[in-house]
């Protein structure tokens, strides 16, 4: 078998013979040529050394020298003839033996490692999230979040052989169908486990002081209602608005039933929506940003989704301006690392001191957001000695109750070594200790870590949300004692919080739904944990669940699955393209028209249901007029921001990338008011000649074509 | 005479000659509590979207304009006070501890609290840290003194000489001088006290 040389140079040695193809002709390298290693085969055939220098070795070692010197040269001087004077011709021929072992050599290799990387395969846990693309109607994908979770429908207890992939978080990317994320535009988010509620968990969560799950969903066939419209994200700032002021104004003085009532039911209403958002948050949070994820969603679009899924919480999250949506995001992701790493190490420190065994809990992707507290039962024998300090703990004192005694609810056997670390069973001189959980805490809440489940009293952590929710409803909805309605009322409340706050308690209502809603994701998707812990973890946490809206969540994946089928369904119907299709023209409107002309022109379709769309025949002037807006606009956008960040663009940031984008603008038939100053900024502010001279380019190309007036000129972009 | 000889009697002339370069102006940054791989690991660390590191104006200033020292550490106790006195100072340890006590006198020095301060310079106009008082009572320089004091800026610190009211005074009005808009977003998102630079990742 023949090996060609990897080197060029060497090419000109070789010629197969046409009477043996199995030989070579190889002549020497130059005699000067670097030295190295000579390989063994050549060593043993006993010539000189100084012949074979430079040789690569793995192409020698096949060959066995049979004959050398310049008699054999003079019979074949026409294969020489182009290479150096110094030279010495050998033959060499393949050697059977050790061809045939380096073949059973490299056959045995190539085994291993596909061995290797199928065992590597196969033992590596599968990502509890991904992301995948899946295109829909005319020129737009549904970016799906997808998580592993466990079946509980199958009511298998191996958690691992029944997990399966569900739906979770759905975005419509209208990519006007090419791959370019510079004209993607990002429209509806659905949260695929979030229902319409049933008429019963729509009466129940009127009901004042109701503070208990009222059923749940089984099926969900219908199409999801979006969570969010991220090309108006305001759109749900002035519909809270709106709503607040009609309670305030319209429900409020019509008495105490009506007040409560309808104050209950917008409670529930907007704490079952805050509590699916945080669940997609956490799936966001741990999805892992691998190649993989962020070629099918951009770093860019994942923190537009994050961030505006996140300030959707927020009175008005919905009206900060894009431009601000990856500082929100820096700022939100690194507070998250702060109070978990703040939380963690703090009840570490409480466990450690009241002799305590301290478990944090977190999914293969992401920072522990979860811990468990165990105490060791052969502890529990010299209780007397103990000393209890319950601050921040908020449990009662193990070293004194009796109950742990006579323990006979879930325990588990760990080994530890002498130095009291937790060891594999295994592990020579490993001792073996039975742990009683004592209480499941949630890191994520602001300060402290929050108590979750308490395994001696289920309903310790249930009491505390029910006597604050109670104390809230009797406060605004029975007294009518609102923040604003009454200044004396907000400045005590207020300062009541600060103070408790202070002293560890958790005050913050929806923090303490954010760490619940991240508890019950983390334990759908988790599947490290024991399957029992985790049954009577979900048990405990099922406690907590007091909005009638809530869905149980051994029913949430079937939900999830049913709905994204009716999404997609949906997606790509003609109901659904003709949908896309007059969000495209909505768009072009904002881009072409001015927004008093919009507003009239948005009432009127109130009255004539708008211009027909045909979805069968989508309009190519159309999406080529959008494309070149979006891309002008993506690239003002760029600009804008490198600008913003700092006093030099390209100090920060490629120089290369941001000429692209002058030049893009500059080649651009859209012409845009912000684009000549956003120009001569980046033309001011930076160092690197060639983005200088782009940039000058781009102001004399824009000079010589710019009209000096023009009243057609389409309106400021973003507007 | 060798070459090697000319050199030895060239280098004192060139020693004596005065150094014109021109020092407008002398920025120190100071972080408190910053192990010393980590500026050098987030220098190393290119951002795979900007191109650049994720430090791109320490990485512009020091690493490409300036002078980097490896290695350099305070051969101290790794509390903040003794160890800012040494870097400041370059002399001896006079200050052993975050707070200290003198038996003799009964008097606590407690020198990272700056209400104390604040509250003695509005009332006294003492206006120096306690660090800095004892360090003049041992008539050790610090850096800062090495330039006139209308020349020296400086912020919230340890060692710190005076406060610089009218420069808050300019500086708070500025910072919260923004359109109403951006102060939405602000209150929104949460304000910060820090420098105005923004990050941003565009894909």
């Amino acid at each position: 078998m023949l090996h060609p040389l990897p080197n060029e140079r060497f090419r000109c040695d070789f010629e197969r013979r046409s009477s043996s193809p199995a030989k070579l002709l190889v002549s020497s390298l130059p005699l000067q040529a670097r030295p190295f290693s000579v390989p063994r085969v050549i060593k043993k055939s006993n010539h000189a050394l100084s012949t074979f220098r430079a040789a690569p070795p793995k192409a020698l070692e096949d060959f066995e020298i049979v004959q050398r010197g310049l008699a054999f040269r003079s019979r074949i001087d026409r294969v020489f003839s182009g290479c150096g004077q110094r030279e010495t011709p050998v033959l060499l021929v393949p050697r059977p033996s050790i061809t045939l072992k380096v073949e059973v050599v490299r056959l045995l290799q190539s085994a291993l490692v596909t061995l290797l990387i199928g065992a590597g395969f196969l033992s590596q846990p599968p990502q509890s999230y991904r992301v995948e693309s899946e295109p829909v109607a005319d020129g737009t994908e549904l970016v799906t979040f997808f998580g592993r979770l466990h079946n509980a429908a199958s009511g298998s207890q191996d958690l691992r052989s029944e997990e399966i992939d569900v739906p979770l978080v759905a975005v419509l990317r209208d990519s006007l169908g090419d791959g370019d994320p510079a004209n993607d535009r990002l429209r509806y988010v659905w949260i695929l486990t979030s229902t319409q509620p049933t008429p019963w968990q729509r009466a129940a969560s009127a009901l004042s002081f109701g503070f208990f799950r009222a059923g749940s969903k089984r099926h969900a066939n219908r199409v999801p209602s979006p969570a969010l419209d991220l090309a108006s994200p305001s759109r749900s700032v002035y519909s809270n608005l709106f709503s607040d002021g009609l309670q305030a104004l319209e429900f409020d003085p019509l008495g105490r039933a009506i007040r409560s009532t309808t104050r209950t039911y917008r409670g529930n209403s907007s704490d079952y929506g805050k509590l699916e958002v945080f669940q997609a948050l956490a799936t966001l949070d741990n999805l892992d940003r691998d190649p993989t994820n962020v070629s099918v969603l951009p770093d860019s679009q994942f923190r537009e989704i994050y961030s505006r899924l996140s300030l959707s919480t927020h009175t008005f999250g919905g009206l900060v301006r894009e431009r601000q949506l990856s500082k929100y995001y820096d700022k939100r992701t690194s507070q998250l690392q702060q109070t978990r790493g703040h939380n963690w190490d703090l009840l570490r420190q409480r466990a450690e001191l009241n002799g305590l065994i301290f478990e944090p809990l977190a999914l293969a992707s992401g920072t522990p957001s979860e811990a468990l507290l165990w105490i060791a039962r052969s502890d529990l024998d010299a209780r007397a000695e103990r000393h209890f300090d319950g601050q921040f703990l908020g449990i009662a004192d193990p070293w004194t109750d009796d109950r742990l005694m006579h323990w006979t609810g879930y325990t588990q056997l760990r080994y530890f070594d002498s130095d009291h670390q937790p060891v594999p069973a295994w592990t020579p001189g490993a001792r073996a200790e039975e742990l009683i959980p004592l209480a499941l805490y949630n890191l994520d809440y602001p300060q402290v870590p929050l108590l979750l489940a308490d395994f001696r009293d289920s309903l310790h952590p249930k009491r505390r949300e029910m006597l604050s929710q109670g104390a809230a409803s009797m406060v605004t909805g029975v007294l009518g004692l609102t923040r604003f309605g009454n200044p004396e009322f907000f400045a005590a409340d207020a300062a009541f919080a600060f103070v408790r706050g202070r002293h560890g308690a958790a005050v913050n209502r929806s923090a303490r739904l954010e760490a619940y809603s991240e508890a019950r994701e983390f334990l759908s998707v988790d599947s490290s944990l024991d399957p029992a812990l985790k049954m009577e973890l979900q048990h405990q946490l099922d406690h907590l669940a007091l909005n009638p809206r809530e869905n149980d969540v051994s029913h949430e994946a079937n939900l999830a699955r049913e709905q994204y089928a009716a999404l997609l369904r949906y997606a790509e119907s003609p109901r659904g393209a003709a949908k896309i299709e007059r969000d495209r023209r909505k768009e072009l409107e904002a881009y072409t028209h001015p927004r008093g002309e919009r507003f009239f022109v948005a009432l009127g379709r109130v009255f004539t249901r708008g211009p027909h769309v045909d979805p069968e025949k989508p309009d190519p002037i159309l999406h080529a007029r959008l494309d070149a807006y979006r891309r002008t606009a993506y690239n003002i956008r760029f600009l804008d921001q490198i600008l913003a960040s700092s006093p030099s663009p390209d100090v920060v940031w490629d120089a290369g990338a941001i000429s692209r984008s002058v030049s893009a603008l500059t080649s651009d038939t859209i012409a845009d008011p912000k684009t000549q100053r956003i120009v001569s900024q980046v033309c001011a502010r930076s160092t690197d000649a060639d983005l200088v001279l782009t940039c000058l380019r781009a102001t004399q190309a824009h000079a010589a074509t710019a009209q000096p007036s023009d009243a057609s000129a389409p309106i400021a972009l973003g507007q | 005479m060798t070459r090697s000889a000319h050199g030895i009697l060239i280098l004192p002339f060139l020693l004596a000659l005065p150094l014109t370069a021109e020092v407008k102006r002398v920025v120190i940054i100071k972080l408190d509590g910053v192990p010393e791989n980590v500026l050098e690991r987030e220098l190393a660390r290119v951002d795979p979207i900007t191109h650049k590191s994720t430090l791109p104006w320490i990485d512009r200033a020091f690493a490409q304009g300036g002078t980097r020292i490896d290695n350099f550490y305070v051969r101290a106790i790794s509390l903040s006070t003794p160890s800012w006195s040494l870097l400041d100072t370059g002399q001896h340890l006079q200050i052993h501890g975050n707070a200290e006590f003198d038996r003799y006198t009964g008097h606590v020095y407690d020198y990272m609290n700056f209400f104390p301060f604040y509250l003695s310079y509005a009332r006294w106009h003492k206006v120096d840290m306690p660090g800095v008082e004892v360090l003049d009572q041992q008539k050790i320089p610090q850096l800062i003194d090495r330039f006139p004091y209308p020349a020296a800026y400086q912020s919230f610190q340890l060692y710190q000489r005076g406060v610089r009211w009218e420069t808050l005074k300019e500086a708070l009005p500025h910072h919260f001088s923004h359109g109403f808009r951006e102060l939405l977003d602000e209150w929104t998102i949460g304000f910060e006290l820090g420098g105005k630079s923004k990050s941003l990742t565009i894909a």
